[in-house]
């Protein structure tokens, strides 16, 4: 009877042994479309790696260059001072002058100010500017110079010789910045500053004073100063779990198998981190992540021995010398949940894209090591064909995860921000010693939701 | 070009080798889905579906057996994740009781694969899938619970009354008879 059986079989399956049907051209054409897909997706991870070092290595050839700390406050006092303690009669004539003018006097005597050239002296009659005190400002002293005929800057010397101010009109009008600075506004720069070796620009688009320079030091330069920033996070993250499975050697079976019964779960990571912001729009950060990897196994599993020396031809199937099911922890149905949990040191990088009001979007690739510290769940043991309890030594001690994601920022106030960011984490490696003949290598997708404190 | 080098010439991306390999494999590939889909559109849908999973993981395969063997597996395992998803298996499909046509002795005579293919479509989706899997692609029944989520008797079970269903068509259209002394193939005793 069974020999009939398999006789029949035999005849059914000849009957099918060279049986064809030639399929639509738009399936080709269809599978083609995903390949080129998937090619333009490489294309866009490797250019996004590539530009991710190419900006960190330029960072860090910037800062190796320029050891030097940036002064980031400029008060109203040190170019007080250093436009009193000149020779240049000029300035200090036009400080004197404007001493006694309010902000008022200031503001409605503008246009008189443009006209005004009996301020200009022989020195820097080429090169005069106005500098004015905003309202806020007003417990200081304001000093004035009068209307810039041409675009050359006033420099200022000490006695040494050495440039200790420059103060420049840029009229440029409608240009972008800032609600921080009080009406009416202009445009400053100030160069060589003693001790300072970067400029400092503020920009504004009130078009009646575009041409009046003006400095609000306290307000204006302090505000718009947004170099070492710092700020601290806290964070958890909803994450998802995804495995890839490859075996080495003769062992295929069970990766196929494995690959279409393991079900993503998802878990909680947390995050603290600290925030360094060294140039406006880009931020570095580091800190300790607890991650914590998971996969749910079927509790019926196929253990096989796949011996490629035995393969028939096609389309006879592939021979399995063993073969036999195994149950975890003797259920037949149902799922285990694996879990691997990790301490994580991240560094990454923010790149702000865009801002607009309270709300900014940040680039975000970030690179982590991960050390193992708790691992519960069952892996295959090639050798007894059965699944026995994951031990640490099973696994990898460390691993690297290299991904990215979109930070999106709110600021709640001047100190709290709040974030959302989608991310994508890649495990490079398996989580298995090298010698184990079966590897898992882990993506996670996750959603970081952190709170942002600034510290200054 | 060995399989091995077009593999590797298909995973440095040369579309030309690509494209050979999809037309090496893909009719015989468009007639393993035809038997276990509904019409020949969802057999074209499982095809694309299984293509684009085989190019995905192409690095997977390694130069370990044979390349067809393993497209194969790829093909069969999309079909059935597609005829699952789209016709939902139910182990009490109705059918022929195997009692019905048993202890008959039939005689099968010579069948076309269009007719046979024909009848195959006529059966219930978890018998066909049970049937296919069993009786043309040699797989056990243990496997085949693992993979369409049954248990090993129950494709047992659907297995012998996909067998009686397809014995009984025939012998409808007198591929089968019950007279022992025609000359046929060969003889199964049910």
């Amino acid at each position: 009877m069974l020999q009939e059986q398999e006789d029949l079989n035999k005849e059914f399956k000849s009957s099918f042994e060279n049986f064809s049907i030639e399929p639509s051209a738009s399936i080709w054409e269809k599978v083609e479309a995903d390949i080129r897909l998937r090619e333009r997706k490489r294309i866009i991870i490797i250019l996004f790696f590539t530009t991710i070092a190419l900006l960190s290595g330029g960072l860090l050839l910037y800062y190796i260059g320029n050891p030097a700390p940036i002064q980031t406050t400029v008060t109203h006092k040190k170019i007080k001072q250093a436009a009193t303690n000149t020779e240049n009669a000029t300035i200090q004539n036009a400080t004197s002058l404007l001493q006694n003018s309010t902000l008022e006097k200031a503001n409605t005597s503008h246009a008189r100010n443009r006209q005004d050239s009996k301020y200009q002296s022989e020195n820097v009659s080429s090169s005069p500017a106005i500098i004015q005190k905003t309202a806020q400002a007003s417990n200081e002293k304001p000093f004035h110079y009068p209307q810039p005929q041409t675009q050359s800057p006033i420099t200022k010397h000490d006695t040494t010789g050495n440039v200790v101010l420059t103060v420049q009109n840029f009229v440029k009008s409608n240009l972008e910045v800032q609600e921080i600075l009080e009406k009416p506004l202009t445009i400053i720069s100030i160069d060589s500053v003693p001790k300072s070796r970067d400029s400092i620009t503020v920009k504004t688009n009130d078009s009646i004073s575009t041409d009046v320079l003006m400095l609000s030091v306290k307000d204006s330069v302090l505000q718009n100063d947004k170099k070492s920033r710092w700020s601290i996070g806290i964070g958890v993250s909803p994450a998802m779990s995804f495995v890839k499975h490859k075996e080495k050697g003769s062992y295929q079976i069970v990766a196929a198998y494995r690959d279409s019964t393991d079900k993503p779960t998802v878990q909680l990571n947390y995050q603290v981190y600290v925030n360094y912001e060294p140039v406006p729009k880009i931020e570095i950060y580091s800190g300790i992540m607890y991650v914590q990897l998971s996969q749910k196994i079927k509790n019926q599993q196929a253990v096989y021995f796949y011996d490629s020396s035995k393969v028939t031809t096609s389309p006879t199937p592939i021979v399995t010398v063993h073969r036999a099911f195994y149950n975890i922890n003797d259920k037949q149905y149902g799922n285990t949940l694996n879990k691997f949990t990790y301490v994580a040191v991240p560094l990454g990088l923010r790149y702000q894209l865009y801002k607009k009001s309270k709300i900014s979007f940040y680039l975000v690739p970030e690179m982590a090591y991960h050390k193992l510290i708790l691992v519960k769940g069952y892996r295959y043991d090639f050798e007894n064909f059965e699944y026995v309890s994951i031990r640490k030594v099973d696994l990898k001690a460390s691993s690297f995860s290299y991904g990215g994601g979109i930070s999106i920022n709110y600021a709640i106030n001047n100190h709290l921000q709040f974030e959302i960011v989608p991310t994508y984490k890649n495990f490079s490696k398996s989580i298995y010693i090298a010698a184990y003949p079966y590897s898992e290598r882990f993506q996670q997708y996750a959603v970081q939701l952190n709170l942002r404190y600034m510290l200054n | 070009m060995n399989e091995s080098e077009l593999v590797k010439a298909c995973l440095k991306g040369k579309r030309d080798s690509q494209k050979q390999l999809y037309e090496h494999f893909a009719p015989k590939m468009l007639g393993v889905c035809y038997r276990y889909a509904h019409s020949r559109e969802e057999a074209e849908d499982f095809l694309q579906d299984a293509f684009i999973t085989i190019f995905r993981k192409l690095h997977q395969w390694e130069n370990r057996g044979e390349l067809g063997a393993w497209i194969r597996r790829i093909v069969i395992n999309t079909a059935l994740n597609g005829i699952k998803s789209r016709h939902p298996f139910n182990d009490s499909q109705g059918g022929l009781p195997i009692e019905q046509i048993s202890d008959t002795k039939v005689m099968v005579h010579p069948f076309q694969e269009k007719e046979l293919i024909d009848l195959i479509h006529q059966l219930p989706t978890g018998y066909k899938a049970v049937f296919n899997l069993y009786a043309i692609e040699g797989y056990s029944h243990e496997e085949i619970g693992m993979l369409l989520g049954i248990k090993a008797a129950t494709s047992r079970s659907q297995y012998m009354k996909a067998r009686n269903m397809l014995l009984q068509k025939l012998s409808a259209e007198h591929k089968i008879s019950n007279d022992a002394s025609r000359t046929g193939r060969f003889e199964q005793g049910v």
